[in-house]
């Protein structure tokens, strides 16, 4: 078996506020394998944008490691995890994913340009990823003329228009109505898993349970696995 | 007739009193000016040099007139004092008062370029009694002796604040003019002689108590005969009668137990002048040095002494203004010459009620001198009434 | 309901004490300025009226004379011959008293204490500081040298009764005794004196040597007594004249009101920054909130109410800021007073009050500023709260949207707005009130132009950023257009302050160059003799034509001008004269506006002419040929004006004539100085000994030229000091209020930022991206406030100065002052983007992105 995507080991990670600790997670261990759609379940606050963040590097554990694509990241200096994430990951977020001062064709650059990718093939990409979504049209709009479904597609996009390895997805339709929400998830289902890419979602959605390989549910600061039901 | 120095003169203590006063408190001033509220103890204004800095009244001296007529400035105070009854022949009756005071408080005398710069300060009061409207207007004024506002020419006969005034108007001393105008009140009289100076006390040397050197030099003119105009108001009315005038100059004060003085100037029907003054005393003893002297109609002047006149009160005034209780009506008797006369005031409210107070107002009399009767007009002063006797302001 | 959004209220302020502190503070800075500058205005303005008092009293009208006062037997006539009872005679003069080696200038009155009795407030008289109480009259009626001096003074120099001192006044020193000490102010009594000497009036003449002559005869007339008045003017010589009072108290109001205008206009460019950083405060706290409020009136709060609670919010806040602006005020006006009255003393020879009058008035009308602007500076957050629907507090890009659709019509206002700021310039002459209205109205049409213009702007910079940075690039410049209602406005801010700076800067820089320029061409002679400027023209301590001649006969030296200067009043105020006795070379110190300086010499010198400075021109409506009239000794007279010249020396403006022609109608053989001209290599110190020589005892004043030039900067230098002030706190208040607006607009984006970071951007490439945005704020603040700082500086010379004061000035542009408008921009702009970016950097990105 090949080594897995993304694998932690013993990971905690707790804050402060006032003088008081408060956990989050608590000597939680997982692994993701490639390709493997995992969906975060869990009451609301119990850490699962927490664990996600962790992973992208976002957040740094307070104990614990994290290996990503074989790389340990709680060795990193955040720099150093910035750029990881820059290249690895692509975060899809329930609303503000796009940089409302830019419009769509620029925020899909964005990462590009962070990733030295806009050459050719890049901007292909964009144009077929567009195109895709069937809004191409809309490419000089800002998003504030986008209905939030508009807009959380063209999220996604930007997440996946870099390549990255894993695509992490923090309640991408939270905010949307059913049938939008709907839309959305065909298009993760299309564009990520069809890919072949890993990805993990956070979600209330049991719809969405149901197409995940795997379940993992975050309990008292816990991870509880299992398969699908 | 006496051989004892008498004094007769406004007491120095009120004088420089009422001086200082003034000069501390300018808010004080005419019968309409604002005054000043606080009352100051005469012990704590006062200073000047002491009596002793200043020429002294010792001994009896030559008088050359018009000479003497001038202000002696080597003494510390002095003064140009006339009274007088007068009408206009229709009943209408007013008498009058206008002095001038001389004051100077330091004996040493500093040179100037300033025509301000002076060692003497006048004041002057004039009143005026309108005894058929029963009221008596008072005003006074202050200034200093220099640059032309205020003085008293020497060689002759002038004296002035302001545009008040009292004067020869010739070469020859007489007839004086004396001028006076406030408000809407006026003066203007021309006074003859009459009869010849009459100089007080011994040959002029007026003693008022026991401390050497406190007497003054002092002469009248009793009975001068008068004309001119006096104004009140709108009207001007055309007068004659009589007027005195008193004038003294020395440099010490009164003494302590001396509380004041009633001073009477009485011009008879039958040509005589009486003149009488007596001190009031703390103890209510009678004064030694009291005063009187009768001129005769032809000139010869006898002097009384303090036994020799008898003086009761017959009635006293309250001043609605003031509350002082006055002495109003007298009866004064003078034995030796069988004179028995009363005395009544024209107009029961004569005082004036300025930087000092006291009561001055024109007399009528009656009575008998010897077998025959007599009346007349005259001039009374009381002085020292009052719960307080220092000069105070209200 | 209430209980929430109270709750909410404070809980965000809690959260962003920042914020809120720096709405206060410069709100607060705000209104001390305002009420510092108010309060300096009306303790002048009291201090004239007390001075008045004290040195008029009740007169209502007084008798002058010409340059040598009145003959004191004028008063005596009056009185004694023609009876006239209500008046008083005055000496009046500015002394210096030396004590303790310290020393003072004041005025030194010598009055008759028994012609006084209508005309002063005596009160202070009964509370002597003596403890018995003694008399003090008599010995200063009666001793030389003998004064009573003001309580205040006596503290300051450390004097007591019958302490000894030294009198000064022209160039004499003399030993003076203090008799007695005026008190401070009685129950009952409204005046306190300050600044005082008495002395009797005999005292008076012979400290200042003036032997036969008085100042002025007070008088009291009543109301309508024209009568009285008839009598009064008949009994007058030629020479003297009776005038009212008033235009005494008017003069001095006068001389000295346009500079309280230009101080008042300064403290409310303060209060209109202040106004602008509560606006901004406001909106940021309402932008913050939108979330909050939506969900606020989801859950049934109406509209009003949350407008209510933003204003309940600038209230508090306004009110705050305003008591803690008060306290700030009056010490500030503590400091501020003794700059200004240093001013006053020294430009227009003046005294006034060391002591702040604290006027309720104005501490009242300070705080309502303060909470009146708060609250409209509060009203479009207000408004914009109450616009908050539930669906749209989602959705903050609503109201940049209706902001963008407003910059054609808002610049078309501006448009308007500068038209009708130039009329009303224009047709306002002479009015500086009006001037500085149209300045005001003028800048803010600059001001709402300016979304047009930063539009404009980001729209040309975007493709080039764009090319030299990508992506960054247009982001930076995009983020300008997007939140262009708060951009806008904090360029606004931003751009005031430093074309205010640069402006007001750049005036000052002008006029100095002019002052100097101006005095290297009037200054012709060597070096300059006149005695100290304390004392009266009626004294005989002055300058004579025998002190002249002896420094005519010293060997080193040419030619000898000289000057005469005397004031002059008249029932249309008081004059100031300059009668000039010159030479070739001195004439050629005279720069004409109006007039041929060759053509116009041979008349001067020897006709009825005169030739007026150029304040003098403006303010009395004067051009060449005109005819003036002036009281001489001889009664009112007329002259021809043959031209009119520049001088910077008085602002009230000087009427210069021929020495001759002063001759021919004055009675007066005095001089106030000379001009020496020497041959060349001359050695001055050894000139400047020599002639102190020729009056020994007197305390001369002897400067050469290249020291008087200096002398004269340096006070010119002084003068603006409270501009200065003024300005550099203005600017402050202005840099706090561009501050938080940059501060609040980066913060309020937290979450964009932390989207970037999610993305992938380093700390650094996020604190360079705010840094580029807050820089291009600075940028266009700072290229817009160049061409408003030179046109505040063009306004300020051309119109107000103009008009406050009647000169004309050079006007030069320097090319650095563009540099110098950017440099700050930048810096300012940079400055604010420091914190936040700085905040940004430290931030885990995870805390911003939980708060979603």
């Amino acid at each position: 078996m090949p080594a897995p995507v993304i694998e932690f080991r013993h990971l905690s990670k707790s804050y402060w506020e006032a003088d008081q600790e408060h956990v989050v997670l608590n000597d939680v261990n997982g692994e993701v394998h490639e390709g493997e759609f995992i969906v975060l379940f869990g009451k609301s606050g119990c850490g699962k944008s927490t664990l996600l963040n962790l992973i992208s590097g976002i957040d740094a554990p307070s104990r614990g490691d994290i290996l990503v694509e074989g790389q340990s990241l709680t060795g990193m200096s955040e720099d150093e995890r910035t750029l990881f994430r820059r290249r690895h990951i692509g975060f899809v977020f329930q609303s503000f994913n796009l940089i409302p001062t830019l419009t769509v064709r620029d925020n899909l650059l964005l990462p590009l340009e962070l990733t030295g990718q806009l050459d050719n093939g890049g901007r292909t990409r964009l144009a077929d990823m567009l195109e895709e979504l069937g809004m191409a049209h809309q490419m000089d709009y800002y998003p504030d003329r986008l209905s939030t479904g508009e807009q959380q597609r063209i999220a996604i996009a930007r997440a996946l228009i870099h390549i990255p390895s894993i695509i992490l997805a923090d309640e991408p339709t939270g905010n949307l109505d059913h049938d939008t929400g709907q839309d959305v998830l065909n298009l993760l289902d299309q564009l990520v898993r069809r890919a072949g890419r890993t990805m993990i979602m956070v979600t209330h959605s049991r719809e969405v349970i149901g197409l995940a390989d795997r379940l993992m549910t975050i309990r008292d600061c816990r991870l509880e696995e299992s398969n699908r039901e | 007739m006496g051989d004892c120095h008498r004094t007769n003169w406004l007491s120095c203590r009120f004088v420089i009193a009422v001086l200082l006063l003034v000069l501390v408190l300018p808010g004080c001033g005419e019968e309409s000016a604002g005054r000043s509220s606080e009352p100051i103890s005469v012990s704590n204004v006062l200073r000047g040099d002491a009596a002793q800095a200043f020429a002294r009244v010792e001994e009896p001296r030559e008088f050359i007139f018009p000479a003497d007529h001038g202000p002696h400035d080597e003494y510390r105070t002095e003064w140009w004092y006339f009274t007088g009854n007068i009408d206009d022949g229709e009943g209408q009756r007013f008498g009058y008062q206008l002095t001038f005071f001389r004051f100077r408080p330091k004996a040493d005398e500093t040179g100037s370029a300033s025509r301000w710069r002076t060692a003497h300060f006048y004041m002057a009061h004039f009143a005026l009694t309108d005894i058929n409207n029963e009221k008596i207007h008072t005003f006074e004024r202050f200034s200093r002796g220099a640059a032309g506002l205020a003085g008293a020419s020497t060689g002759a006969l002038h004296v002035w604040l302001d545009d008040w005034s009292a004067g020869t108007t010739s070469t020859e001393t007489f007839p004086l003019r004396i001028r006076a105008r406030e408000d809407r009140i006026a003066l203007d009289l021309n006074l003859q002689q009459g009869k010849a100076v009459v100089l007080h006390g011994d040959d002029g040397v007026s003693v008022k108590n026991s401390e050497p050197g406190n007497a003054s030099y002092y002469y009248s003119y009793t009975r001068m005969p008068t004309e001119g105009r006096v104004s009140v108001g709108d009207r001007i009315y055309t007068v004659q009668g009589n007027s005195w005038m008193d004038r003294e100059w020395s440099s010490s004060a009164l003494g302590k137990e001396q509380l004041g003085w009633d001073w009477f100037a009485l011009q008879l029907s039958n040509d005589h002048e009486l003149m009488y003054y007596r001190f009031r005393r703390a103890d209510n003893a009678p004064d030694r040095f009291s005063y009187g002297a009768v001129v005769l109609p032809d000139k010869r002047v006898h002097t009384l002494g303090f036994d020799q006149v008898e003086l009761d009160v017959l009635d006293t005034w309250v001043s609605p203004g003031s509350g002082v209780i006055y002495p109003s009506a007298w009866r004064l008797r003078v034995p030796e010459y069988e004179l028995d006369i009363s005395i009544r005031p024209a107009l029961a409210d004569q005082e004036l009620d300025l930087s000092f107070r006291y009561w001055e107002g024109a007399v009528e009399f009656d009575g008998t001198f010897g077998a025959s009767n007599v009346g007349g007009r005259g001039y009374v002063e009381l002085t020292g009434y009052g719960t307080d006797s220092a000069p105070r302001t209200r | 309901m209430n209980n929430i959004l109270f709750r909410s209220s404070r809980h965000f302020f809690l959260r962003h004490p920042w914020q809120l502190g720096l709405a206060v503070t410069g709100i607060a800075l705000a209104v001390a300025v305002v009420v510092s500058v108010d309060l300096v205005n009306q303790s002048a303005r009291y201090s004239f009226e007390r001075s008045t008092e004290t040195i008029v009293g009740r007169a209502t009208h007084r008798i002058v004379g010409g340059p040598a006062g009145l003959d004191e037997r004028l008063y005596t006539r009056m009185r004694v011959d023609h009876g006239v009872r209500d008046i008083a005679p005055v000496i009046e003069a500015h002394v210096t008293l030396e004590k303790n080696e310290k020393r003072e200038t004041l005025t030194l009155l010598g009055l008759d204490p028994f012609a006084e009795r209508t005309f002063r407030e005596y009160a202070w008289f009964n509370n002597l500081q003596n403890p018995e109480g003694e008399g003090v009259f008599i010995p200063m009626l009666t001793e030389r040298n003998t004064v009573l001096l003001d309580a205040v003074t006596a503290n300051r120099l450390g004097i007591g009764r019958d302490d000894e001192a030294v009198l000064v006044t022209g160039g004499r020193s003399i030993p003076v005794r203090i008799a007695g000490v005026l008190a401070d102010s009685t129950p009952g009594s409204s005046q306190s004196p300050d600044s005082l000497l008495l002395a009797d009036i005999a005292t008076a003449q012979e400290v200042l040597g003036m032997p036969g002559r008085i100042n002025r005869i007070d008088a009291v007339l009543g109301d309508g007594d024209s009568r009285a008045k008839s009598t009064l003017e008949a009994l007058l010589p030629d020479g003297a004249a009776l005038l009212p009072s008033t235009t005494r108290t008017r003069s001095l109001k006068q001389m000295t009101g346009a500079f309280h205008t230009n101080l008042t206009a300064l403290s409310l460019l303060a209060l209109l920054v202040g106004m602008y950083l509560i606006y901004n405060t406001m909106t940021f706290m309402v932008m913050q909130r939108r979330p909050l409020l939506g969900r606020l009136r989801a859950l049934g709060a109406t509209r009003w109410q949350l407008g209510a609670i933003i204003a309940m919010e600038a209230l508090l806040v306004g009110l705050a800021a305003s008591i803690a602006g008060l306290l700030l005020g009056v010490a500030l006006a503590h400091g501020l007073l003794q700059v200004v009255n240093r001013t006053i003393n020294e430009v227009y020879d003046l005294l006034t009050d060391s002591s702040l009058t604290l006027s309720n008035l104005s501490l009242l009308k300070g705080a309502l500023l303060g909470i009146a602007g708060t609250l409209l500076a509060a009203i479009p957050a207000a408004l914009e709260a109450t616009r908050v629907t539930p669906r749209q507090a989602l959705i903050r890009s609503h109201l940049e949207r209706s902001a963008r659709r407003l910059v054609l019509p808002t610049s078309l206002a501006g448009v308007v707005a500068l038209g009708a700021g130039i009329t009303v310039i224009q047709l306002s002459s002479p009015s500086i009130e009006l001037g500085f209205s149209g300045i005001f109205i003028i800048i803010l049409g600059i001001t709402l132009l300016i979304p047009l213009v930063t539009v404009v702007l980001m729209a040309c910079l975007k493709p080039l950023l764009g090319a030299g940075f990508g992506i960054s690039g247009r982001y930076a410049c995009q983020s300008v257009t997007a939140s262009l209602s708060r951009t806008t406005a904090a360029i606004a801010a931003l751009m005031i302050a430093i074309a205010t700076v640069i402006g007001i800067g750049l005036m000052v820089n002008n006029f100095r160059l002019s002052v100097d320029r101006w005095l290297q061409q009037t200054l012709r002679a060597e070096m300059y003799v006149s005695l100290p400027s304390t004392g009266t023209t009626a004294s005989a301590h002055a300058l004579d034509a025998g002190f002249a001649d002896a420094i005519l006969a010293l060997p080193q030296v040419k030619a000898v001008s000289s000057v005469r200067r005397i004031n002059i009043e008249s029932s249309r105020g008081r004059t100031e004269l300059a009668a000039y006795g010159l030479n070739e070379t001195a004439w050629k110190g005279f720069q004409f506006k109006q007039g041929e300086a060759d053509e116009i010499r041979p008349a001067f010198e020897q006709e009825d002419t005169v030739i007026v400075s150029e304040p003098y021109a403006w303010r009395h409506g004067l051009k060449q040929d005109d005819v003036l009239e002036l009281r001489t000794d001889n009664g009112y007279r007329s002259f021809r004006v043959l031209g009119v010249y520049k001088d910077y020396g008085s602002d009230q403006g000087v009427v210069s004539l021929s020495r001759r022609t002063y001759e021919r109608h004055w009675r007066d053989d005095r001089y106030s100085g000379f001009g020496i001209y020497t041959l060349p290599g001359t050695d001055m110190e050894e000139l400047r000994s020599q002639v102190q020589q020729l009056a020994p005892g007197r305390d001369l004043w002897l400067q050469d030229r290249n020291k008087i030039l200096q002398t004269s900067l340096e006070v010119f230098d002084n003068t603006f000091v409270v501009t200065d002030i003024l300005r550099v706190l203005a600017a402050i208040i202005a840099f706090i209020g561009v501050f938080s607006a940059l501060m609040a607009l980066q913060l309020e984006r937290s979450q964009e930022h932390a989207l970037l970071r999610a993305m992938g951007f380093l700390p650094g490439q996020v604190r360079r991206l705010i840094m580029s945005e807050t820089g291009l704020l600075g940028l266009v603040a700072g290229l817009l406030a160049v061409p408003v700082g030179c046109i505040i500086t063009a306004l300020l010379i051309l119109v107000i100065n103009r008009r406050s004061f009647g000169w004309t000035m050079e006007l030069h542009f320097s090319a650095d002052i563009v540099l110098q408008g950017i440099a700050l921009g930048l810096a300012a702009a940079l400055l604010a983007g420091i914190y936040p970016a700085w905040k940004i950097s430290r931030a885990e990105p995870a805390e911003a992105l939980r708060e979603e």
